[in-house]
């Protein structure tokens, strides 16, 4: 038996891996609460909207991620597909 | 050291000994190398340039200015590094035609002249594709060729506008070119097929991750780099740039998502950070060449070091898919504290080199206030963290757990990456030092609060949206597939096309050549008919009969006379 797959991880607990993901949820959380702690030095206007940089991060990623999947089904083949 | 020795020499010529040492010897002399060459340029004068006198041109085969002083150091350390990662390999070869391929791009940089730039070009080329080949499968062999005939292509096209471009201006010399002339229309092609403009990117993204474990390392760092060199240097301010770029830092990204292989999905980042570069070079402000270079300086080492934790990771375990990987953390944890190093610099976290070197860039294109395309670099940015910041880390090392438990990469790559990763850290906590090096004197800060909380903001933001989608199974999963591109098609329609054009000219020539065969025979059955043993023609006949066949032309002829 190989003794390094034996060896338990911090990461292979569940629970752990939850902590990591509230840790996110709270970062994020303070990062949107800073908005009201400073004075922002922009360049363009809309910068100025509350959190803009916030929504538009998260936005893009599910944009991103949706619009890849649907591309999948066009361009989407085979793994042999040009057969060499 | 010799005045006007040009360093590249010394790479390209170093490197023919290689093969022909053993041992330790090779491991100090490909080391030093380098270090020798690096040591040259630094010894150079400022402004230093080399020429000579042939067929009437004057050739400028050393020069050195601010902007190509910032890539030739890069090249250098790129070259250490990749030495270092590939020391490992017991194939001399492969480590002579690293150096070799290192050494012309950085002639390429230091090119003074458009003949001696198109001399390293077409070298770097060829030197290049061995380092796919090397792979010794069928698969690096066809995606070998492919790679050679489009770099082939892209030197063509330079040498054809060279010569229309010397023809018109009377002048060879390397430097900011008008895109009026048709020459130049046809350098910047050349350029941007090296550049991996959009259509012509697919050689990239075809031929990198077919290349050998080490090749990959090495062919990241220079063909495109030199290629950013070149566009900065003989199109700064071309505005057709900045919409060139914005599709390249775009568009590539949702491929990046939906791709299997991670080297490719590397392949598709670094078209998106070119992006970036290309814009820098389309606004062409002091402060966006300065992005430009720096972005490229720290690019080499990011990607260098994601390459060489993925190459580490193909090397342990034989497989580079992600729907394969995962849970690797566990038997190389250094392996992947390198990666997301990397990972951190080019995603641009603060403290890490992107940070400090993309957003000149952004901060150049927002003060010349192109606000869509400030749009579109703030969403790459957003989406570059999202497939290389997040995916490649994830599907690689943690993940699922694959099950595949293996050693560790072997010490000279975690050293090679080790340096490349202090260095992208120090670019990142040391600004000030490094803008130094940048082409133009440019006031910027990039640790004020806004950026730091904004770039912040961005990044936690896209990760919290990678975190639902993956906890609620939308997220698209990693499948052994093959992904649609332009390679599409010259590798279906194209091939058909080949195919069956062969398939016509072989049956016409056979046609031809069996009717010429039918046509000569029967000419020769008649010529054997009146010329043959039998012919007619070549009876012996007796003189008798010939006085007989006179007398009687002669007679009628003689009667008629007198009638």
């Amino acid at each position: 038996m190989n003794p390094q797959k034996d060896k338990k991880y911090w990461l292979d607990n569940p629970g752990n891996i939850n902590k990591i993901v509230y840790g996110l949820y709270s970062i994020c959380t303070i990062l949107i609460l800073l908005e009201f702690a400073y004075h922002k030095h922009i360049n363009f206007l809309f910068e100025n909207w509350f959190g803009f940089f916030s929504w538009f991060g998260f936005i893009a990623c599910l944009a991103l991620v949706l619009l890849a999947k649907q591309m999948r089904k066009i361009v989407k083949r085979d793994e042999d597909y040009y057969g060499d | 050291m010799i005045d006007s020795l040009n360093p590249a020499v010394i790479l390209v010529i170093g490197a023919l000994l290689i093969p022909i040492l053993q041992g330790k010897l090779r491991t100090f002399y490909m080391l030093l190398l380098p270090v020798l060459s690096f040591l040259q340029l630094w010894m150079l004068p400022a402004g230093a340039s080399a020429a000579f006198e042939m067929f009437n041109l004057t050739l400028t085969t050393l020069h050195i200015d601010k902007l190509s002083f910032v890539f030739a150091v890069i090249f250098h350390i790129a070259t250490f590094i990749a030495v270092v990662y590939s020391l490992h390999l017991r194939d001399s070869w492969q480590q002579c035609v690293n150096l070799i391929y290192a050494g012309c791009a950085l002639g390429v940089v230091l090119a003074g002249d458009l003949i001696t730039l198109f001399i390293y070009w077409e070298m770097a080329a060829i030197s290049s594709v061995f380092l796919i080949w090397a792979r010794r499968t069928e698969r690096s062999y066809n995606a070998g060729l492919r790679y050679l005939i489009v770099q082939i292509v892209s030197g063509l096209l330079l040498l054809a506008g060279i010569i229309l471009y010397a023809n018109a201006s009377g002048s060879i010399e390397f430097t900011k070119l008008d895109l009026a002339s048709p020459g130049c229309v046809l350098i910047f092609i050349a350029f941007g097929i090296k550049c991996a403009f959009p259509l012509f990117h697919s050689w990239l993204v075809d031929a990198y991750p077919e290349a050998t474990v080490t090749g990959a390392v090495v062919l990241s760092a220079f063909t495109t780099k030199m290629a950013i060199y070149a566009l900065a240097r003989a199109f700064p301010g071309t505005e057709l740039l900045i919409w060139i770029g914005l599709v390249m830092a775009a568009f590539p990204i949702f491929y990046a998502v939906i791709e299997n292989d991670l080297r490719r999905v590397l392949t598709y980042s670094m078209i998106n950070q070119l992006g970036f570069m290309v814009v820098g070079i389309g606004i062409g402000t002091e402060l966006a060449l300065n992005g430009t270079a720096a972005h490229a300086f720290a690019d080499i080492l990011f990607k260098g070091i994601l390459f060489m934790s993925m190459g580490a990771v193909l090397l342990r375990t034989g497989k580079m898919n992600g729907s394969d990987l995962g849970g690797l953390y566990k038997s190389m944890p250094y392996t992947t504290t390198f990666c997301i190093i990397g990972a951190a610099s080019i995603s641009a976290f603060p403290l890490f080199s992107a940070f400090v070197t993309k957003s000149l860039i952004m901060e150049a294109t927002a003060r010349e206030g192109y606000k869509f395309a400030w749009l579109i670099l703030l969403f790459a940015s957003a989406g570059v963290f999202h497939h290389a910041g997040i995916k490649i880390p994830f599907f690689a090392f943690f993940a699922h757990d694959s099950n595949i438990r293996c050693k560790e990469a072997p010490m000279n790559m975690l050293i090679a990456m080790g340096i490349a990763a202090i260095l992208s850290m120090a670019i990142g906590i040391f600004p000030e030092t490094f803008y130094k090096l940048l082409p133009y004197q440019v006031e910027y800060n990039p640790f004020t609060v806004t950026h730091v909380i904004t770039q912040l903001q961005l990044l936690l933001f896209s990760a919290l949206a990678f975190t639902l989608l993956l906890r609620t199974g939308i997220y698209p999963p990693e499948l052994h597939s093959v992904n649609l591109d332009v390679d599409w098609l010259y590798r279906k329609p194209g091939a058909y096309l080949a195919k069956h054009t062969m398939s016509f000219v072989a049956t016409s020539e056979k046609w031809l050549f069996t009717s010429i065969k039918k046509l000569s025979f029967i000419m020769g059955a008649r010529l054997h008919r009146h010329h043959g043993p039998q012919g007619i023609l070549s009876k012996t006949w007796p003189t008798g009969s010939m006085v007989m066949w006179v007398a009687f032309l002669l007679g009628p002829y003689l009667i008629f006379y007198y009638l």
